[in-house]
């Protein structure tokens, strides 16, 4: 287990001496304890102190890249079995499968159908990761080949499912853009000794756990550093359970001898491939790859990493804007609040209750809501009326009146010397907009005069 | 002095203020000081500021926080109501009148007898006298005592005269930036307000003398008025504010009255924006900071603070817990005066509410104690979910109003006001916010440094509400982490007592130095688990309901 801030507190030397630079020893206790200090930095510290804080301070789960670039694939990092101990760093990484025997012609439709595979939700993209190249020709020429294409037409990064000899002739082609080695077991050491070489990341497969601790040892004899564990699962049963359990052998065991991200290979006849998958992004899989590329398949799978994998613990701030609620027209009326996540959706849902069309303008105050940007000065009489003039509301309602929320009542006043709007103190809580909205007289939005 | 305009003539005090035409009722009884409460700073949210109006006036009928009927019986809201003339006389209701609180509360001190070791003790003449000081955000408290031996002489409380500009701490401080003198207008409010129960202390002492020296805790902003610089840092990212430290002065420096204007000044330190001396000098009286045992300190108030800690180190926060427990946010919330529902008891059967109030005379309001009990009968007795919303049960209770529906506590025809002392979903809503963030604070801290809250040994709960709450309501509700409530200690004004405690032994005041750059402030806004932990928070008690569940049941096998 992790030492906790005290843990390490009690290490320290407890002098507040603010050598380190913080105010006092805890602070400094919760900035190791956040991967974010390191006992180098404190120069009383103890020998024992020293030795204890440096091996805590390393991450229980290796961090291996696969990519580079924007689209550089990031596994492992993690810190903690379950989201709410304190957040996952890095989701699932999923890659589809193309077979280098295909025709050039099912070669290239397949490709397309990749990168067809990204999707837009709730304002984010989500899409595949990595392309999976299935060496099934035998031919180390064409392998390369293909690698080289599919790198060219997708530019995501690849997972090479090789014998060593392809493999190799694929490495001298796509190299540079740092590949990850998927050689089967029977290839290891060769494969191994080429990713030392070339300092790739390695994918070891062998038969479950104690198959993968002589794998794994092999591997890392042979000099590969960046290892992804592979347990060969035959059932999606098998995966949980292995995934899991080098996934706690790591965290909670601080055992080094397992502590690899996992991947899983669930082509080539997997029973229940997209159970497993699914399975598998709930439960420690750090790299799936897939035979489908059927955006049914997919969506519902990205859509589920996407949910497990947005930190709840940061409120998503929202885009600011004019929203429209319903289908406003120019003489409905105009309310506005903060780009909290949290404050927009109660709001838009209180506001949409109401059904009446109304324009919902959302205000940036990086993410506060309405009461917290008020008291830290962003959510004023000069910022609203700068919206106003700026965000093109003026052009979208003839008339000048605007719904406040009720806890800035306070606010109504400088806006309306400022910006020439009249002001409506709306209801403090939002659950009370219906019954505010359904009551307003139309005559409040008719256009403005002069 | 009336001049050919007229004067307003308010009732039942009898001052007459020269009439200002364009000038609002309120803004005639602060200039006049004529006692008239304000909490919301003359905003007209608040709808506490009643008067009846004899004469020309318009504005003031807000129909969002007066009924028809009231608005036809002549009461308006005097910060919008305008006289035409200065021929009228107003009556301010009631409930409107801020009473003096019902009485002086101590504070404990746990830190335990101390020899007796002065801060300073030459007068140039008769008995040097000291004065401890708690500068709250709506209270002031002050303790004299006789420096030569060491024994009160008097005690005093009174409200914060700066009140009037603003209930709480943020929109005193847009006050003192947006209104033309505001910074001066405050300052001078706080310098008068502490005058004035600095004489009433002398006033009531057995033994004439000089006060020589004053010890004052009071939070961040507080201090910073009262030193005279501005607090405008505090309300702003990152939240820091101007000092930390306070240097000794002579009161005639800070311009205090001639009573103290001689004495030397000693203000707490602060911890940070809103941790503020008051915090310091109530983690002094309870001792936490000399024990091995990890404790936790509440301050709840206006804002709630939470320090968790032991000898060794504290860890200190502030959460923006509101003023539910004040009496502000909520409908018919009010401070606990005589006339405040102290504490509820509802019949599940009937859904019929039971309750006791402070002094004599019929209850006009709920204060913190009794806000917190009603929340806690209500869910017990299923009137309310987990989530804060009435069911269909106890409907008989109820009644429709223009916030919503509302369980009646107190029928109109049996208030002190002739309103119905009711309750509905958005005042608990207001509680919900408060309680989530209160239990969060602690919670984080805990977090922050990665103990269980097994590992707390003792709970101090500082601050009036803290000495009169039932912790059993307090449990139910979840307002604090579900902890034994055999390790719950009540510490009244602690910071009080602290003050106290450092004027009548140096060492002491030291401590409090020294402990206020040993304990590290910790910024909730910046702590990404907050916001999850206050969310959990969010239901009645919580959505751990197994642990408040084990807690409260082993106390009734106990």
């Amino acid at each position: 287990m992790a030492l906790t801030a005290i843990d390490i507190y009690k290490l320290l030397p407890k002098t507040n001496c603010k050598k380190c630079g913080q105010s006092t020893c805890l602070a400094f206790a919760m900035q190791i304890a956040a991967g974010k200090a390191s006992i180098d930095l404190c120069p009383p510290a103890s020998e024992e102190a020293r030795e204890k804080l440096s091996a805590a301070a390393a991450p229980p789960l290796p961090k291996v890249t696969i990519g580079i670039g924007e689209r550089e694939v990031v596994l492992g990092d993690e810190t903690v079995l379950f989201r709410h101990e304190k957040t996952f760093y890095h989701p699932t990484a999923i890659a589809v499968s193309i077979r280098d025997d295909a025709s050039d012609e099912e070669f290239a439709s397949r490709l397309a159908a990749i990168r067809r595979l990204s999707f837009e939700r709730v304002g984010q993209q989500i899409s595949v990761d990595l392309v999976a190249l299935r060496c099934a020709s035998g031919d180390s020429d064409r392998y390369a080949r293909a690698a080289a294409a599919a790198l060219e037409a997708t530019g995501l990064p690849l997972v090479l499912l090789a014998p060593a000899g392809p493999l190799a002739a694929a490495v001298e082609a796509a190299a540079p853009s740092r590949p990850l080695l998927a050689p089967p077991p029977e290839d290891l050491v060769p494969a191994a000794k080429l990713a030392a070489e070339r300092k790739l990341p390695l994918r070891v497969r062998a038969r479950g756990i104690e198959g993968l601790s002589v794998a794994l040892a092999d591997a890392r004899a042979a000099g590969a550093t960046s290892l992804v564990a592979d347990p060969s699962p035959e059932t999606p049963r098998d995966a949980v359970s292995f995934a899991t359990n080098l996934r706690r052998l790591a965290i909670l065991s601080r055992n080094r001898d397992f502590a690899y991200p996992s991947a899983f290979d669930l082509g080539g006849g997997f029973p229940d491939p997209f159970l497993a998958a699914a399975l598998l992004v709930a439960k420690y899989g750090s790299l799936l790859v897939l035979d489908s590329a059927d955006p049914a398949d997919l969506l519902p799978l990205l859509t589920l990493r996407q949910n497990l994998f947005t930190d709840p613990q940061r409120p998503i701030q929202v885009e600011p804007g004019v929203y429209p609620i319903g289908a406003p027209s120019e003489s409905s009326p105009v309310l506005i609040t903060t780009n909290f996540s949290l404050t927009y959706f109660t709001v838009r849902g209180d506001a949409e209750a109401a059904k009446v069309p109304a324009h919902l303008l959302i205000a940036d105050v990086d993410g506060m809501s309405v009461l917290t940007a008020w008291a830290a000065g962003k959510f004023t009489g000069e910022s609203i009326s700068k919206m106003l003039a700026e965000c093109g509301i003026g052009e979208k309602v003839t008339h000048r009146t605007l719904i406040l929320p009720g806890m800035v009542a306070r606010l109504s006043g400088r806006i309306e010397e400022l910006s020439g709007w009249r002001v409506l103190v709306g209801p403090q809580e939002s659950s009370a907009l219906p019954s505010y909205l359904r009551r307003l007289p139309p005559a409040a939005f008719l256009p403005a005069h002069g | 002095m009336a001049d050919e305009a007229g004067s307003i003539r308010f009732h039942p005090d009898g001052i007459d203020v020269p009439f200002v035409p364009g000038e609002s009722l309120l803004a005639h009884a602060l200039r006049g000081g004529v006692p008239l409460l304000s909490p919301c700073g003359g905003e007209s949210r608040c709808g506490k500021c009643r008067v009846v109006v004899t004469g020309e006036t318009r504005g003031g009928e807000d129909p969002g926080t007066l009924t028809r009927a009231e608005i036809a019986t002549g009461i308006r809201l005097a910060c919008r109501c305008f006289p035409s003339s200065g021929d009228i006389s107003v009556t301010i209701l009631p409930g409107s009148r801020p009473a003096r609180l019902a009485a002086y509360l101590d504070g404990k001190d746990l830190a335990g007898d101390e020899p007796f070791l002065p801060l300073s003790r030459a007068a140039s003449g008769g008995v040097p006298l000291g004065v401890a000081l708690d500068l709250g955000t709506s209270t002031l408290a002050g303790t004299l005592v006789d420096l030569s031996d060491g024994t009160v002489l008097s005690r005093a409380t009174a409200d914060n005269p700066q009140m009037a500009c603003g209930e709480d701490l943020i929109s005193r401080v847009v006050f003192a930036e947006e209104t033309t003198g505001g910074f001066e207008r405050l300052r001078g409010r706080l310098l008068s307000g502490v005058d004035g129960l600095v004489r009433r202390l002398l006033e009531a002492s057995p033994a004439p003398g000089e006060v020589t020296d004053v010890v004052a805790a009071g939070n961040t902003v507080i201090s910073h008025f009262l030193y005279g610089i501005s607090p405008s840092p505090i309300r702003r990212p990152p939240y820091h504010p101007v000092r930390k430290e306070y240097p000794a002065v002579p009161g005639e420096t800070l311009g205090t009255g001639p009573a103290t204007a001689r004495a030397i000044w000693r203000i707490f330190p602060s911890l940070g924006g809103f941790v503020g001396g008051d915090v310091v000098a109530g983690i002094l009286a309870s001792g936490m900071h000399r024990q091995e045992e990890v404790s936790l300190l509440f301050d709840v108030g206006t804002n709630g603070e939470v320090v968790l800690g032991n000898r060794d180190w504290r860890i200190a926060c502030s959460s923006s817990a509101g003023p539910a427990f004040e009496g502000g946010e909520v409908g018919c919330g009010m401070r606990a005066y005589p006339g405040a529902i102290e504490s509820v008891r509802i019949e599940p059967e009937t859904a019929a509410a039971d309750w006791t109030v402070i002094g004599r005379g019929r209850p006009a309001g709920l204060c913190g104690s009794g806000i917190l009990d009603l929340c806690a009968e209500l869910f017990r007795a299923g009137i309310v979910d987990r989530t804060g919303r009435f069911t269909s049960r106890g409907d008989g209770g109820r009644r429709s109003t223009e916030r919503g529906e509302a369980f009646v506590v107190v029928p109109g025809e049996k208030s002190a006001t002739g309103r119905d002392v009711a309750f509905c979903e958005s005042d608990l809503k207001s509680v919900l916010r408060t309680k989530a963030a209160l239990c969060a604070a602690a919670e984080a801290l805990l977090a922050a440094v990665g103990l269980p809250r097994e590992a707390v040994a003792r709970v101090y709960v500082a601050g009036g509400f803290g000495n009169f709450l039932d912790l059993r309501s307090a449990l139910t509700i979840g307002l604090f982490p579900p902890i034994p409530l055999g390790r719950f200690a009540p510490l009244g004004n602690a910071s009080l007592a602290g003050a106290l405690g450092a004027l009548r032994n140096r060492r002491r005041w030291k401590e409090a130095l020294s402990l206020a750059s040993g304990t590290l402030y910790h910024d909730l806004s910046s702590d990404p688990g907050f916001m999850e932990l206050y969310q959990r928070g969010l239901f009645l008690p919580h959505t751990d309901e197994e642990s408040y569940r084990s807690v409260l049941s082993a106390e009734v096998r106990a």
